[in-house]
């Protein structure tokens, strides 16, 4: 009832938004009357059942006290009559008993018959009542997915709301919005909301207050701009709904039943990995699938090297020369990886030291590739979920087996190869954009070179 | 990309300069008008950013391409300064190396872009004004490669916002000095306009994340 409640209050208060989403308030406003009419109808309807359960449970009870007068009377009646059996001589007296006791029995039969149609009847309506409350229950729970849906849909609009006035740089954003606080206090409403479920969402004071949120992966948002600030919380409200929902819920029963199967051999079924990959990893299996493909990806240098690589490579970091070579640099860089994150924001951190463990020991394990910028933010990909271990396994892999040995070296080749690649592909998949590109002399790799160098890590939205 | 009205100009300005030397800061700090304590993620490739000035009544349009200083991209810095009209030399006045690194880069465009004018631009004047005994390179041999380079010589601070506008305003005001003084020259080849993309294409801020 209190989800109803709420969802009719959300509907009410729909019906004085702005004209933005005129449409969906109209049909907010029509389902939230057509909510509160069920509503009172399942009240009454509930009403009438109780009484008729009343009713019966009484009509019941009196059913047991006459058969028990029944039983009571029956028993006279035997005993009575062998009473009389014995006592031959006062006949007519008992026969005329005997008529009475008769008459009543045929009495009681007559009324016993009569409240067991009753309670028949009593049976069939309540049969009735219970099929329109389930109807009902049905009709409540589509409404609700449907206003699951507007709200998903409310917070995406408000997010696509969102300008770039000089057109180009992020920290220009600003949120358009008409009226007045209207949306501010319908969000703040949501929030509340959704925070009963996940208490880890941020609240719409604490942030406004200029307090640092953190969120799950432990990036810092700090919001100078109201309005920005709504912004990220209807993106963390979207990435809420869509956790909620039932497609949501699907996928990560999928992977569920994928782990049960094959968690420990995840990397021996490409097939079924593959489509569930693309769907998303859910964060609970995250290290452990990232894991398996590396170490499966990485299998034969494992071999070779022994379990105990990456630590003795480690135990040798502070007297090695090839360490020294790019310590200056890494070290430059480690503060530069994910400053916004709390595991990498202080200066000896275990986060900042682990990245620079890794980062040195992989320049000792392979030192034609040694150090590029852009493996750093690998690698923090990598901390964020995984030990320095298998980090550095993690690099290993990228570096040396995903991409071809070339691709961080001296000259990124690889990397530039790749762009080549990329720009041959644009020409014959899409070659209107590409002629379009050469007619206004743009080179795409000043766009695209990133995003292979360090795997989209700044290109796209963290969780994707 | 900054939108360009009839009558602006555009102008390609690239920052060069080794590692660490404060490209980003400068460049960040300019556009912004402010510097973070936090500091910046470092360059892959290069980044892009824009702003509009007005000089001598025109409109300037600044599209600057701030390049990664780390050595093994290097050998794709040309798709970057391809074109530039200015490039912004930075090194870092405490860091001997990075002035080394300057002059490889003066060389690089004088081969490459002859038609780019130099601009040398010593960073974290802050840090040498604490401390003068950090200068790494003596004035005396950064003005002489300012001279070879006929260049203009400037020491900014990031941190204090030091000559930050004076380096960017100079570029832009030189920028339109010449073209005024060639009239007859044809619009640039290297500026370019981007259509306003219609809603359907712009996909900008990913609204399902």
């Amino acid at each position: 009832m209190g989800l109803v409640k709420a969802s009719e209050e959300y509907l009410c208060s729909s019906l004085s938004s702005d004209s933005a989403i005129d449409r969906g308030d109209a049909s907010s406003a029509e389902l939230a009357g057509r909510l509160q009419d069920l509503e009172k109808e399942l009240i009454s309807t509930k009403c009438e059942l109780a009484k008729v359960m009343n009713r019966q449970s009484s009509y019941q009870e009196l059913l047991v006290q006459r058969e028990d007068a029944i039983r009571f009377l029956e028993g006279r009646l035997d005993t009575s009559s062998v009473s009389e059996l014995a006592k031959t001589g006062s006949g007519k007296s008992s026969s005329k008993n005997d008529k009475d006791l008769q008459e009543r029995l045929r009495v009681l039969q007559n009324q016993n018959k009569f409240l067991n149609e009753e309670v028949k009847k009593l049976a069939k309506l309540r049969e009735t009542d219970r099929n329109s409350f389930y109807q009902q229950e049905e009709k409540i729970r589509t409404l609700e997915a449907e206003i699951e849906k507007w709200k998903l849909d409310y917070v995406l609009l408000i997010q696509s709301s969102i300008r770039f006035p000089t057109g180009d740089s992020v920290e220009d954003a600003e949120l358009i919005l008409f009226g007045g606080d209207r949306h501010k206090i319908r969000i703040k409403r949501l929030l509340e909301e959704a925070r009963r479920i996940n208490p880890g969402l941020p609240t719409y004071e604490s942030l406004s207050n200029q307090e640092v949120h953190v969120d799950s992966y432990g990036f810092r948002h700090k919001f100078e701009d109201q309005s920005l600030l709504l912004h990220y919380l209807c993106q963390e409200l979207a990435q809420h709904y869509l956790s909620q929902a039932g497609t949501y819920e699907e996928h990560q029963k999928r992977w569920t039943h994928f782990m049960r199967q094959h968690g420990k051999s995840v990397a021996s079924h490409p097939k079924e990995l593959k489509p569930l990959c693309r769907g998303g990893i859910p964060d609970r299996f995250r290290k452990q699938v990232w894991r398996q493909l590396v170490h499966f990806k990485c299998k034969d240098i494992m071999e070779e090297k022994g379990p105990h690589y990456f630590r003795n490579l480690c135990s040798h970091l502070p007297d090695s020369p090839l360490a020294s070579q790019y310590r200056k640099q890494i070290s430059l860089d480690l503060m530069r990886t994910m400053p916004s994150n709390i595991k990498f924001s202080a200066p000896g951190s275990k986060g900042i030291m682990d990245l620079q463990d890794v980062l040195l020991a992989y320049c000792c394990h392979n030192p034609t590739i040694g150090y590029c910028q852009g493996m750093n933010f690998i690698v923090g990909m990598a901390l964020l979920f995984m030990d320095a271990q298998d980090a550095f396994w993690t690099l290993v892999a990228v570096a040396e087996k995903f991409f071809s040995n070339h691709y961080f070296d001296q000259n990124l080749i690889g990397a530039q190869a790749d762009q080549q690649v990329l720009k041959d592909l644009l020409a014959h998949r899409l070659p209107q954009l590409y002629r379009h590109l050469e007619a206004i002399d743009i080179e795409l790799s000043t766009v695209t070179l990133n995003w292979f160098l360090a795997i989209f890590f700044d290109a796209v939205p963290f969780m994707v | 990309m900054n939108k360009r009205k009839e009558g602006e100009l555009d102008l390609k300005i690239v920052l060069l300069g080794k590692a660490y030397a404060g490209k980003t800061c400068l460049v960040q700090r300019y556009v912004n008008q402010m510097f973070t304590d936090t500091p910046y993620q470092n360059t892959i490739g290069a980044a892009y950013a824009s702003a509009r000035v007005k000089v001598h009544g025109k409109t300037v349009i600044l599209n600057i391409w701030d390049t990664a200083g780390s050595e093994r991209y290097q050998s794709m810095s040309r798709i970057y300064y391809r074109g530039a009209k200015a490039a912004v030399l930075c090194f870092d006045l405490t860091d001997p190396e990075s002035f080394d690194k300057a002059r490889y880069w003066s060389g690089e465009l004088e081969r490459n872009e002859p038609n780019c004018l130099i601009y040398l631009c010593g960073t974290k004047k802050d840090m040498v004004d604490i401390e003068p005994g950090s200068r790494a390179t003596p004035v005396s041999q950064v003005q002489s490669l300012a001279r070879d380079l006929r260049s203009e010589l400037y020491e900014t601070s990031s941190t204090t916002g030091e000559k930050v506008n004076e380096v960017f305003m100079k570029i832009a005001s030189d920028f339109v000095d010449n073209i005024k003084n060639m009239p007859l020259e044809k619009p640039s080849t290297d500026s370019f306009r981007i259509s306003q993309p219609s809603d359907g294409q712009r996909k900008g801020w990913c609204s399902s994340c």
